[in-house]
């Protein structure tokens, strides 16, 4: 099997496994409890907490770390903790972001100049480190001093489900307000996420219940899901750097030979400022989905547009703000890698891939 | 809910029949007992009186059980009795009530009898007596020929049994006594409706879908299950073969020009739908087509098609216009089904100029170079089969 689907999920790393077989069958008692056990508990949950906040240069004392679900339960805590018409944000965000809003925010197309629509009346900023269909970077830090600047009010919401533990992001100049994040894109386990927020930023809660979780999100906490999280943020920023390095040259490889074997594949969105872990290509005249399943019945797994969406056949919002038209919509494909792909998978891809578009050829339009 | 106590079925066409009736009649007796013992738990027996069935049940009847043996071929249609008591006025009020909702009865005729000699009427007077409310009440019309629905009242000791409720049945004849035949089933409109028109003439049916993996994808399937759970009623349970087709387009597209591949996916659908055919006994393959519907739908395909295929086909449609495969598609509850949008791989290959008259020599020496018959014996093999049962679930799938 080859898994190039890593921005939609990724598998758990086998450390992160043999961390979470030991601690489901110890970590069972509720963190809230009085006895020895919990505390126990309470105390693990807090050094991962730490862990986390120290791992991202957050200083601990204007930082907290409320574990969530899933980054999607992140984005919409923050912004259903704001008035909807005084919050700024892009189409191209994740539908986490997007589907909060109706008629209510203000909806940017990449190509739109936040600075210029920022005004005293802007409450909250949403901005996605690494566009989790394009792959482009945000230098969410620059853009978010230059935003308070112009209104130091505002709040910055960075949803960096695609970009923690593969683009470098800090915490430490305290210009971001609230940073999004899940386990399971960085070889963590699914229903885990970590919202990191400043402590001074407002947050309601979207559940009644006890008191769990800093009296922000009810419901017991799971022990060895956290610390599954933890372990998996740990791995994946360990030499982020040079992995980055790494990733970018196989991506470079990717593209030019994607490019080599056929002339109707492109990159829409260059190589500059993208992740090299997510590689979007279009095919001029070939369905993505055919593609997507002639390579399935290879073993081999890609998108053709984000998982949360991929069922959605009528236009695509989130692409309408990449500013891809609707007629090349149909024909987007999303290669994405983890840090440990290797070069073989990366052969082995490329030979199944070409192996596929010789097949459909005849299709090709 | 009415207390149906029984159910006076009357037979479609097969009463007609001469010599070869009881054929019709035992198979038509058997499909109603399938059916009756998927609804209905007690007891129950069919007496057979000639033009009509009377089923008879130690419980009441439920409105699902006739709702459903109404989409069994051969019936005409079903006439629930209902229980009621010795005074004609009742009876006559609740029969007069029923009436007035049934508009597409226009004329009836009262039969009655007395099984209680002492009743003060005799049958004649009770005929009168209630004909006589009905014209008063209700615009029906008396007919004693060829009556829309025959109201029936026995009078007993206690109490009364009487009809008033026509159900319209499908008719024709029952599954099982017109052959056996392997139906050509897609996502779309026609297909469907084309399995009902010969479902209604007793053809017992199997169904195949060719699923074009990977140019379309597993969905399709579902919309495709979702369709079969209102055919396999009309069949009192059936299978259905999905054919793995992806391969075999694959190398028709590669092989041929390119205006021929709509028409070679249909021949070698043909054969495929044959082969199981051959499996399952069956005389015939059944198509949706109408005529000139579509390029590949020309009189000129249809017959170069028919020349090359192995097994008679049917098509039950070839003359009807849209409007009214869409109306019979409303009326067996496969339009909206139908009209859910899908993946076609039709669309996809489709050339630019699909061939509306194919050239005999080239078609001829085409599929005598490539049989392909290891491929379509394989497509056969690997296909997953669905089995229905008279309720129209799908109750086991084997791969």
């Amino acid at each position: 099997m080859l898994y190039f689907d890593h921005a939609a999920t990724t598998p758990i790393y086998p450390e992160v496994i043999s961390l979470l077989n030991l601690s489901f069958s110890e970590d069972f008692a509720n963190p809230a409890s009085q006895h020895r056990l919990g505390k126990e508990m309470a105390k693990k949950i807090d050094l991962a907490r730490s862990s986390i906040l120290k791992a991202l240069d957050a200083n601990t004392n204007k930082y907290q770390v409320v574990f969530t679900s899933s980054a999607t339960e992140s984005n919409n805590q923050v912004i259903k903790s704001f008035n909807k018409d005084r919050i700024l944000h892009y189409l191209s965000d994740h539908p986490s972001v997007t589907n909060c809003f109706k008629e209510q925010g203000l909806h940017l197309n990449d190509s739109e100049n936040l600075i210029e629509r920022v005004s005293d009346e802007t409450e909250l900023v949403i901005l996605s480190h690494v566009n989790s269909q394009s792959g482009q970077i945000r230098d969410v830090n620059r853009i978010a001093k230059h935003l308070k600047e112009i209104n130091p009010k505002v709040r910055v919401l960075v949803d960096s489900a695609q970009g923690i533990g593969k683009v470098p992001l800090s915490l430490k100049d305290e210009s971001i307000d609230y940073l999004v994040m899940a386990a399971h894109k960085i070889g963590g386990p699914r229903g885990i996420a970590a919202l990191i927020t400043r402590i001074d930023a407002p947050l309601k809660p979207l559940l009644n219940g006890g008191g769990h979780e800093l009296n922000v999100r009810a419901s017991t906490p799971s022990t060895p899901l956290i610390l599954g999280l933890e372990k998996a943020i740990q791995i994946s920023l360990e030499n982020i750097d040079e992995k980055l390095e790494k990733m970018t040259i196989k991506s470079q490889r990717l593209k030019e030979e994607l490019r080599s074997i056929h002339p109707n594949i492109d990159f829409p969105f260059g190589s500059a400022e993208v992740s090299p872990y997510i590689n979007t290509m279009t095919f001029k005249g070939l369905p993505s989905d055919v593609l997507l399943r002639t390579l399935e019945s290879k073993k081999v797994y890609v998108s053709s547009s984000t998982a949360c969406s991929s069922k959605v056949k009528v236009k695509n919002k989130m692409l309408l703000g990449l500013g891809l038209k609707e007629d090349i919509q149909k024909n987007v494909l999303r290669i994405s890698m983890c840090q440990k792909t290797t070069d073989d998978e990366l052969n082995e891809f490329l030979s199944l891939f070409k192996e596929a578009v010789e097949e459909l050829s005849f299709l090709i339009k | 809910m009415q207390d149906y106590k029984d159910l006076v079925v009357i037979v479609d066409e097969s009463w007609l029949k001469g010599k070869n009736r009881k054929t019709y009649y035992t198979t038509l007796q058997a499909n109603m007992r399938k059916v009756i013992k998927h609804y209905y738990e007690s007891p129950f027996e069919i007496k057979n009186e000639q033009q009509r069935f009377v089923i008879k049940g130690k419980e009441t009847f439920t409105e699902e059980l006739i709702l459903r043996l109404c989409k069994t071929p051969g019936i005409n249609s079903i006439l629930p009795i209902l229980k009621g008591s010795l005074d004609l006025d009742e009876v006559s009020q609740t029969i007069i009530e029923s009436l007035k909702s049934q508009e597409d009865i226009k004329t009836f005729k009262i039969r009655s009898k007395r099984v209680d000699k002492r009743y003060p009427i005799i049958s004649d007077q009770i005929n009168r007596l209630v004909a006589g409310k009905i014209l008063e009440q209700t615009d029906k019309k008396v007919d004693i020929r060829n009556p829309d629905i025959y109201i029936d009242i026995k009078i007993m000791n206690d109490y009364s049994y009487f009809s008033f409720k026509r159900y319209k049945a499908v008719g024709g004849f029952p599954i099982g006594t017109n052959g056996s035949v392997v139906t050509l089933l897609s996502g779309g409109l026609d297909s469907p409706v084309a399995s009902y028109m010969m479902a209604k003439r007793g053809s017992k049916q199997h169904f195949v879908f060719f699923h074009a993996y990977p140019y379309v994808g597993d969905e399709v399937k579902e919309k495709i299950l979702k369709l079969m759970t209102k055919l396999s009623l009309y069949q009192n349970g059936t299978a259905l073969y999905i054919v793995p087709f992806g391969e075999v387009q694959n190398y028709i597209a590669k092989h041929c020009d390119e205006n021929y591949r709509t028409l070679l996916f249909r021949k070698y659908m043909m054969d495929i739908a044959s082969m199981i055919g051959d499996q399952l006994n069956a005389q015939a393959i059944l198509m949706g087509d109408a005529l000139g519907q579509v390029s590949s739908q020309t009189i000129f395909n249809m017959s170069a098609l028919d020349r090359h295929s192995k097994k008679m086909v049917l098509r039950p449609l070839v003359g009807f216009n849209k409007i009214e495969v869409i109306n019979l598609a409303k009326e067996i509850e496969t339009f909206d089904i139908s009209s859910e949008p899908h993946d076609d791989a039709c669309a996809l290959f489709a050339p630019k100029h699909p061939i509306l008259k194919p050239n005999t020599k080239y078609l001829d020496s085409f599929l005598e170079e490539h049989k392909c018959e290891d491929l379509l014996e394989k497509a056969v093999e690997d296909s997953e089969i669905h089995i229905f049962n008279v309720r129209g679930d799908n109750i086991r799938r084997k791969v």
